[in-house]
């Protein structure tokens, strides 16, 4: 479904990725993992297109993309839950949910609505609310619904449990599951290397903005390398 | 008491003014980080547009009949024509800039500015142009305060425009938009809201009313020239930064209060001086409270 090749980009004059490859399969979820400044973040955010390629693929779908504009990448159904949530915290819950499907035009989205409120049942009693009074946990679910307002078909997720509680960890990756579950594609960053591994069908450990480690999210589980650097062993 | 009532109506009038004219520094700033310092002159080229469409309008405005719609075509053809100089503005003065330190656009702005004066006064000349009253005047006396059908028509329409601006921001979807981009840009692009869209359409509506402020000062004073854009410019400036910058509410209760300061300080010290107290105020507020009365930065608070 993606497939990233050879990619290069950076902040500036700061080259971040260099030379960085990596597929999504449809259907599945793929981590991306790394130690802090490796560049995951970069990464997603040149797949949204935020971050200008300097060289490289993206093909999403057969299609290249790594020209086109971020709404544009958003209307074809690359949609990122960005790193520390980046709910709109001056609009309500119901605004920001409204923003997510800002691009669609189809009579699905009030239906749709409806039933991510299902997903994220604490949303329901807050949509008046200010997002910004929300705690992280809520915000995290927010910004989760947001994005699947947009109805995306590959989910970029970068750090979806930074700062949770344990419980609403599990919560987070529960979510992931049955979002995966519908048929969206996952391609997830974390650094809770643990429990992303365990959750991926495929990992890719990413160093300095280029892969270093790949494989089955089991066998990387059990990577000696992997235990020592990104699971604390 | 009399002078101070006469005083407050004038000024609630030349405030209303003052507020429609803030709005566009508010919203630009809020949405596009960025003070436009050229948007003084486009409420100035609201104005010659104005006068232009008065001369072509003319028979429509002296016939009884139809002055009504005489003078919303006055409006409508000056605000348009407004709307779009403030997004060829933005089109060619900012967005290539989008990216470059700050002090850059703010340099551009001072060419644009010094651009449309220049080529206001080669067309219209330099001296004062004398600006219709496009209505007939009708005085009305309530206690001791005399007030005019002009005054009336002034702070109604200005009333009606910053609601439906409310209304817009508030509810529909490029105002979420816009507001999504205020609170957090990044954010914003990733639910697929086109920065360059949204900017233009902020500098489309806050010249629009720019516009319409343009036309109000010129029936309401009778004159215009090519250098009112800078003083009435700085005094909106003034009441966005007392209202703080970036907040649409805190712009049209600035615009209202520099208006009403002004026409008291005319009222009780002096009108020579009346020009000074907006500047007086701006420094004050930059000393004492530089995030203004509301706070600065909320376009996403409306
Ligand atoms: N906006 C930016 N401007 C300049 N450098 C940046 C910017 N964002 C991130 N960086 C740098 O890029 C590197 C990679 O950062 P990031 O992609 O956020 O890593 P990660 O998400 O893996 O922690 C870091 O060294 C960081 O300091
Ligand atoms: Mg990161």
């Amino acid at each position: 479904m993606l497939e990233v090749s050879d990619l290069y980009a950076g902040h500036g004059r700061i080259e971040i990725l260099k030379g960085l490859s990596l597929k999504v399969p449809a259907g599945q979820i793929v981590t991306l993992i790394g130690a802090n400044g490796a560049g995951k973040t970069t990464s997603l955010m040149t797949l949204s297109g935020l971050v200008p390629v300097r060289k490289g693929r993206i093909a999403f779908e057969g299609r290249t993309v790594e020209k086109l504009a971020p709404d544009e990448r958003v209307k074809l159904g690359i949609v990122q839950v960005p790193e520390g949530r980046r709910i709109f915290s001056h609009l309500t819950v119901q605004e920001n949910l409204d923003l997510g499907a800002y691009l669609r035009s189809d009579s699905d989205v009030g239906k749709d609505r409806a039933e991510l409120l299902e997903l994220f049942p604490i949303l329901k009693d807050r949509l008046q609310q200010l997002a910004g009074n929300m705690s992280g946990g809520e915000q995290q679910m927010l910004a989760m619904a947001r994005a699947l307002m947009a109805r995306p078909r590959l989910l970029l997720l970068d750090e979806p449990s930074l700062g949770l509680a344990p419980k609403m960890i599990d919560t987070v990756f529960q979510l992931i599951r049955r979002i995966n579950q519908r048929g969206i594609t996952v391609l997830l960053v974390e650094q809770n290397a643990w429990k992303a591994l365990e959750i991926a069908s495929y990992a890719y450990v990413i160093e300095t903005g280029k892969i270093k480690l790949e494989g089955a999210g089991k066998e990387l589980l059990s990577n000696p390398v992997v235990k020592q650097l990104y699971l604390g062993e | 008491m009399d002078v101070f009532l006469q005083q407050l109506v004038n000024g609630l009038t030349i405030g209303m003014i003052y507020a429609l004219i803030a709005l566009g520094y508010t919203m630009v700033y809020g949405i596009a980080q960025l003070i436009n310092f050229a948007h003084g002159e486009v409420f100035m080229v609201g104005a010659y547009f104005g006068l232009f469409a008065y001369s072509i309008l003319t028979p429509l405005l002296s016939s009884p009949g139809s002055a009504t719609l005489g003078v919303f075509l006055v409006f409508l053809f000056a605000m348009t024509l407004s709307a779009l100089l403030g997004v060829v503005i933005e089109r060619f003065a900012y967005r290539p800039l989008r990216h470059a330190p700050r002090l850059a656009p703010l340099i551009t702005a001072i060419g644009v500015s010094f651009l449309l004066q220049n080529i206001i006064m080669l067309v219209f000349g330099p001296s004062d142009k004398s600006f219709p009253s496009l209505i007939e005047s009708v005085t009305y006396t309530a206690g001791s305060v005399t007030f005019t059908n002009l005054q009336i028509l002034i702070a109604a329409s200005s009333v009606l425009l910053m609601i439906s601006l409310h209304v817009f921001i508030r509810h529909s979807r490029t105002g979420k938009a816009m507001r999504a981009l205020a609170d957090d840009r990044d954010a914003a692009n990733l639910v697929g809201v086109n920065t360059n869209r949204i900017i233009s359409v902020t500098f489309l509506i806050g010249s629009a009313l720019a516009g319409a402020g343009g036309v109000m000062f010129g029936m309401y004073y009778n004159t215009i020239n090519f250098h009112d854009g800078y003083l009435a410019g700085l005094k909106a400036f003034t009441a966005a930064v007392l209202g703080g910058i970036g907040n649409i509410p805190g712009a049209m209760i600035g615009g209202l209060l520099i208006g009403v300061l002004e026409g008291l300080g005319a009222g009780y010290l002096s009108s020579e001086w009346k020009n000074v107290f907006a500047f007086f105020i701006l420094i004050l507020i930059l000393l004492f409270r530089p995030s203004g009365l509301l706070g600065a930065r909320v376009v996403k608070k409306v």
